[in-house]
């Protein structure tokens, strides 16, 4: 007798179980409720939204996704695709409708304009990149006061016993002790024209081979805390792994990193379709600041939380959804 | 994995000089193909970053090293191993010996990398740790069956001869089943090659820095230059495999 009790007790706790991991499952059919976005009326339409593979640009992704889903539109995400430039394709090409990209890449990367020739105010780098990008058929919304610049990154311990806080110390250092320079970063960073070799000629500073360690970009944090492998590593200024890895941002005082503003591009046939999406993004752009961002990817990279659920947060605490 | 065993057909497999000449034809061909197609190209400046002699000799040279090292050391490690394994005394460990080395196939080498990475380090050692996980399978399972497909009665013929169960073993068996090994070692040193490709995550370097930027980047030629030349050296040892298992061949086989 106790021992069939204890089988259908055990029974009734897994289906219990399951019931409540089902209703817990998975982000995505919430309606419209409450919260600003309900007022925007996108039921109807579809959407992809892509996102790039780091951390705040799957955040980012997330708040896009459940952002169109608070105004009634059916999205379908495609988050977490390698590379900017598969990313960007993907959208050129019709398999994505918007994703969230910066102003400095779009000006180096995707209109291929030199970085010496980039407007030093954020401003009008964005305009111009907007203006520009309109003739690829893509459209800028909003800029974000979000400013998510590649940075070098150095552990605390080597910042100290070497004194090194600036980008110019660094080049100094490297230039004073070749072997003991080095660098670690991952493929886009180190064959980007604004990345490693846009660095190494502002500063002028040799990057020989031997002074490079490419590694997986997950894997750069890691590696420049145990600072055996290189000095310094490619870091991004918003990112959660700086201080998960009580790494030090090195101070770019020549401003060898130009600005890349957050902003949503969008395919341009997708925007005129339905031009309610800047009444969707434009306001969700402007609450987006560094220092915002910032605290989303370190509780998604040091606190280990999930990207959606600190999205829906977020979204949440700013009254976009209820 | 399949197993790849050698034919023993006597005779039919032997080649003419000239057949011999095939391969390296076809591989220089390719390689002076992929030449022309990027000497055609103005190059752009992410493209010239690895499509440039220097890059791709320091490639290649880090590919070859890492493919050697992890290939001698399966050598050293498997062969040894899977002739103990054929031996009566070990039949009661053959089974879970034979399941670590199977799982080491099983893993997926970058997620071995990257445990590597977390509890050990990243470089040239933990890339050939996972290098010889992946293609010690192979090379193992080769040698014991190489051993166990010798003819039963040319064993005991040995041991009616007076030999040793030693010298039965290094005059009869391991001679006989030297074919079937060195196809295994071959096997080994193609996936060593096409494995290797992911060593550039862990700063190991090798062609797989080339393919990787080719991938983020999105410049095909790049990935098609790394690619190639991958496919070429992997073509390159398997036929110098060929020719070493042809000169090995004990006489009379």
């Amino acid at each position: 007798m106790g021992q069939r009790r204890s089988r259908v007790g055990a029974l009734a706790a897994a289906l219990c179980t399951a019931l409540v991991l089902a209703g817990c499952g998975g982000g995505g059919t919430a309606g419209p409720g409450g919260g600003s976005l309900a007022a925007v009326d996108l039921s109807g339409a579809t959407f992809a939204v892509g996102s790039k593979e780091f951390t705040e640009q799957i955040v980012l992704g997330e708040i896009a996704v459940q952002a169109l889903q608070a105004t009634g539109a059916t999205v379908k995400p495609l988050t977490t695709i390698t590379g900017t430039t598969n990313v960007r394709t993907a959208l050129t090409s019709g398999a994505l409708d918007m994703y969230w990209e910066y102003s400095g890449t779009g000006w180096s990367t995707h209109l291929k304009r030199e970085v010496k020739d980039a407007p030093k105010d954020p401003v009008q780098l964005y305009d111009q990149v907007k203006q520009a990008d309109a003739a690829n058929g893509v459209a800028w919304l909003a800029m974000a006061p979000l400013n998510n610049s590649y940075a070098m990154g150095i552990s605390e311990a080597k910042s100290k016993e070497l004194n090194i806080t600036t980008m110019s110390q660094y080049a100094t250092y490297a230039t004073q002790n070749a072997g003991q320079a080095s660098i670690c970063a991952a493929a886009e960073f180190l064959t980007r024209d604004d990345g490693l070799p846009g660095v190494a000629k502002t500063y002028g500073f040799a990057v020989p081979p031997v002074a490079v360690a490419e590694l997986e970009l997950s894997l750069v944090p890691p590696e420049t805390a145990k600072a055996q492998r290189c000095l310094i590593g490619e870091i991004t200024t918003t990112d959660g792994a700086v201080s998960a890895n009580k790494l030090l941002v090195l101070t770019d005082d020549k401003k060898a990193f130009f600005d890349y503003n957050a902003a949503m591009t969008v395919r341009k046939q997708v925007l005129d379709a339905n031009p309610k999406l800047a009444d969707v993004f434009n306001p969700i752009a402007a609450k987006l600041t560094t220092d915002a961002v910032r605290a989303l990817n370190e509780k998604v990279d040091v606190g280990g939380e999930l990207p959606e659920d600190v999205a829906k947060e977020w979204l949440q605490q700013n009254g976009f959804v209820a | 994995m399949t197993i790849a065993v050698e034919q023993l057909d006597v005779g039919l497999r032997r080649r003419t000089a000239l057949g011999w000449l095939v391969t390296p034809a076809v591989l220089v061909a390719v390689l002076v193909a992929l030449w022309l197609i990027v000497a055609g190209r103005q190059l752009d400046s992410i493209e010239e970053r690895r499509v440039n002699l220097a890059f791709i000799g320091v490639a290649a040279m880090e590919h070859l090293t890492l493919t050697a090292v992890s290939t001698l050391l399966v050598l050293v490690i498997a062969i040894p191993l899977g002739v103990l394994l054929t031996r009566p005394s070990a039949r009661r460990i053959t089974g879970p010996a034979l399941a670590v080395f199977n799982v080491g196939q099983a893993i997926p080498s970058i997620g071995l990398l990257v445990i590597l990475a977390i509890v050990w380090d990243v470089g040239f050692w933990p890339a050939v740790v996972a290098l010889v996980a992946y293609s010690a399978l192979p090379v193992l399972r080769n040698t014991m069956v190489g051993i166990q497909q010798v003819d039963e009665s040319v064993v005991e013929s040995g041991r009616g001869m007076g030999l040793s169960r030693l010298q039965v073993l290094t005059r009869i068996e391991l001679p006989l089943a030297v074919p079937v090994i060195l196809t295994g070692l071959r096997t080994a040193l193609v996936i060593n090659v096409g494995t290797a490709t992911i060593a550039a995550l862990v700063n190991a370097g090798g062609f797989g820095g080339i393919i990787i930027t080719g991938l983020v980047q999105n410049r095909q030629l790049v990935t098609l230059v790394g690619s190639v030349l991958t496919a070429v050296l992997a073509l390159a040892i398997d036929y110098l495999g060929r020719v070493a298992e042809e000169v090995l061949r004990p006489r009379g086989l």
